[in-house]
């Protein structure tokens, strides 16, 4: 099996596998107890945390544990808006963000829309950029909160998250980023007041699923969205989730120590594929192009290392996905409906493809655990299976 | 595997004719590859929660359930747009021109064969199967043909409309089998849907409202009141409008003439509905176009050609013996020895030679 699907799911990092494995039967405290148990699983937890503030260079008080991504951009649109609520005593307001949102976002906002709120969702360009200039055109008396997300898991396209915040604060609004697909793959550094909120997955980056984080910057103001213990500084309650906490923790780690060779190593193979795809007639690849940049920390308005979206005239995604499963390939179209049937994507319509073109598209997503030859063999097998799909 | 003549697409609808299905070609040997169709348009989340026709979420969870349960792989494809242009709207259209469609045909015609099967290719596959009550043999003349099946539940009549491709390309395990015998084989074989109950009669109208569903389709305006007549033309009174009727329908006329009239033929220039009393509603002859052969080429019945067949009128008649004549390129006219209700356009007449369907066409 060829594993290139690393944007809905990574394999678990294999140093946090043996340390999850070794936590899961011992660590049984709760962080909460005042015994030995319980303070080392205390100490676990803060172990992670402090992995997390390492990697996006920021404190750890700043750091809120959640059971994943989902939960950390509801947070943070749901408890801001909460929030702005209770100050203002009138459940009105508005939101800024973007057509190309995780549904974890858009639902969010479409809930505070039906409680009193309005939002407006601003649209990229051709190549999923979101321009400052929108923003602030987008953005109203009572914007409260603009939300972008740092790079798109369909088509991988980075956005300039310092100028987009910038834009945000120069409209005294807050700004949140959903870093889900971002985070440990390329450098998000979060000092110097640029992002208020920010929203990571551990599962996304070879961590365990079910365990993600909320970074709020000192000061700003959020409503919980949990209510009970005192966990998380009394503003995600419920007992920690210790060993998958742990195991996000060595992936960060991982993330911090390697980022730099990953990413290389990550590029080279897309690289290689977007080559090889290209050389099939009638393919398009999507998203920004990956610049050859001396500077890492400057990636913005470039793709994620990892993603390859393509869009394949005459061949539907959904076939080809079967078609690849068949001969032991994973990939996928990127969003799927409650069934499991592939849905063509309100991302790729927003970058301006038509229904068509949309449902014709499909994503490989490669990882830190592919390596090149697997890219030349699955190559192989697309050809063949884009072949027999135009052909029948 | 890709492409082996061993490899075959069986559309699972979760219930357990398909289920069935699937296994039986298992055990023969094949590569089977479970695909569930997504063909419903509503998808919210109450809607969901609530679906119990042959086509909801729980239909793919069951479908999944049994995939996994005899170690085959399963899909969900969307089909949804081909399901609301070559079933719901064909639909909703013939009877706002005043006939009575059957949506299965359609579906199986464009839907189930058209589609699933071309896509079944792609994926590698040579062959789709279904849970139909049918089977499917190459003739000594060369020909495919849909076979009856000995079944109560015979539904070949439904499937006239297959070409020679498609048939080429199909298999249908469950021929030569009875119900009770495949909840059977469900039920030994650990199926947990060897119980559900047997599909809705039009899956996208579970309410049988089918009036409702079409003024939701096109909007409130597609039913105009009008006039009942009779076949002499004197106006007997006021109609729904003629979504509302069908040929031989008796019930909801809401008319103080006895109980014994009924819908005679619906006139959609004129927005009328005749109505007459129980003899009317009998004829003995009908014609009928969009013609397929099936165990005949065309060929083999030029125009001027007439056979003694056996001839169905709707999905429930149990069939007539007629003469079949060809009249035309595309028109048959078909003469029955007894008379039979409620001849009614948009329907299919399905004409059996022996076991296997002989040619069908739409009545007009």
């Amino acid at each position: 099996m060829i594993y290139l699907d690393n944007a809905a799911t990574t394999r678990l990092d294999h140093q946090a596998a043996e340390y999850m494995t070794a936590l899961l039967a011992e660590e049984y405290g709760n962080p909460s107890s005042a015994y030995a148990l319980g303070r080392s699983a205390k100490n676990i937890v803060e172990s992670a945390r402090r992995s997390a503030a390492d990697l996006f260079r920021c404190k750890e008080n700043e750091i809120f544990f959640t059971s994943g991504g989902t939960e950390a951009n509801n947070w943070a649109i749901t408890g801001v808006s909460l929030q702005y609520w209770s100050e203002h005593r009138i459940k009105r307001g508005h939101i800024v963000s973007t057509a190309i949102e995780h549904q974890s976002v858009l639902n969010a906002l479409k809930l505070f829309e039906r409680e009193g709120g309005s939002y407006t969702l601003v649209k990229p360009d051709s190549m999923g950029r979101i321009s400052p200039e929108s923003i602030k055109k987008a953005i109203r008396k009572d914007t409260f909160l603009v939300s972008v997300i740092s790079a798109s898991n369909e088509i991988g396209t980075i956005q300039s998250i310092r100028e987009l915040a910038e834009a945000a604060h120069e409209n005294g609004c807050l700004f949140h980023t959903d870093g889900v697909q971002a985070a440990g793959h390329i450098p998000l550094s979060l000092p110097g007041g640029d992002v208020d909120l920010f929203s990571a997955s551990a599962h996304k980056m070879y961590g365990p699923k079910g365990v993600g984080l909320l970074y709020i910057k000192d000061g700003v103001k959020i409503q919980p969205l949990l209510y009970g213990g005192m966990q998380e500084r009394g503003r995600r309650a419920g007992t920690e989730n210790v060993t998958a906490i742990a195991g996000f923790g060595t992936a960060l780690e991982s993330a911090r120590m390697n980022m730099g060779d990953e990413i290389k190593r990550v590029a080279e193979m897309s690289d290689k594929l977007i080559e090889l795809l290209s050389s099939i007639p009638g393919v398009e690849i999507n998203g920004s192009g990956l610049e050859e940049n001396e500077d890492m920390f400057d990636l913005f308005n470039s793709r994620l290392p990892g993603i390859v979206s393509a869009t394949i005239d005459g061949v539907r995604a959904e076939a080809l996905v079967i078609a690849l499963d068949q001969k032991g390939v994973c990939a996928s179209t990127g969003a799927a409906c409650a069934t499991g049937a592939a849905l063509p994507s309100h991302v790729l319509t927003a970058i301006g493809k038509s229904k068509e073109e949309a449902e014709n598209t499909i994503r490989f997503s490669i990882g830190k655990y592919n390596r090149m030859e697997e890219i030349e063999e699955a190559f192989g097998i697309i050809k063949e299976c884009v072949h027999q799909i135009r052909q029948s | 595997m890709c492409s082996s003549d061993k490899t075959v697409v069986v559309g699972m609808s979760g219930g357990v004719d398909s289920s069935v299905a699937a296994l039986l070609l298992k055990e023969q040997g094949y590569d089977v590859i479970g695909v569930t169709m997504h063909i419903w348009q509503d998808e919210s989340p109450d809607k969901i929660a609530a679906e119990n026709g042959c086509c909801g979420l729980s239909a793919v969870e069951d479908a999944r359930r049994v995939s996994e349960l005899i170690g085959i792989p399963h899909y969900v494809m969307d089909f949804r747009k081909e399901f609301q242009e070559s079933v719901i709207d064909y639909f909703t259209d013939e009877y706002i021109q005043g006939r009575t469609p059957n949506p299965c045909i359609a579906c199986n015609r464009y839907v189930k064969w058209g589609a699933l099967l071309k896509r079944s290719k792609q994926i590698g596959a040579s062959f789709i199967a279904t849970g139909h009550y049918a089977g499917v043999d190459r003739l000594e003349n060369g020909r495919y043909a849909v076979k009856r099946s000995a079944s109560q539940k015979d539904q070949t009549y439904a499937l006239f409309n297959l070409t020679q491709d498609e048939l080429e390309h199909t298999l249908m395990p469950l021929s030569g089998y009875e119900k009770p015998d495949v909840r059977d084989i469900a039920q030994k074989a650990g199926l947990p849907v060897s119980n559900k109950r047997d599909s809705q009669e039009i899956c996208f109208i579970p309410d049988h409202d089918h009036a409702s569903f079409i003024e939701k389709e096109r909007g409130g305006s597609v039913a105009t009141p009008g006039n009942f007549v009779t076949a002499d033309g004197r106006v007997l009174g006021r109609h729904k409008g003629i979504i509302h009727y069908t040929i031989g329908q008796r019930r909801g006329l809401n008319l103080p003439m006895g109980q014994h009239i009924y819908v005679i033929g619906i006139r959609p220039k004129t927005n009328e509905v005749v109505l007459g009393y129980g003899d009317e509603v009998f004829s003995e002859r009908l014609k009928a176009r969009g013609l397929n052969f099936m165990s005949v080429s065309s060929d083999d019945f030029p125009t001027g050609s007439s056979r003694r067949l056996w001839g169905k009128i709707r999905y429930r008649h149990e069939g007539e013996w007629c003469t079949v004549t060809r009249t035309g390129e595309d028109e048959l006219e078909a003469v029955f020895e007894k008379p039979v209700r409620a001849v009614t356009p948009g329907q299919a007449a399905v004409f059996y030679e022996g076991n296997y369907i002989f040619a069908g066409g739409t009545i007009f």
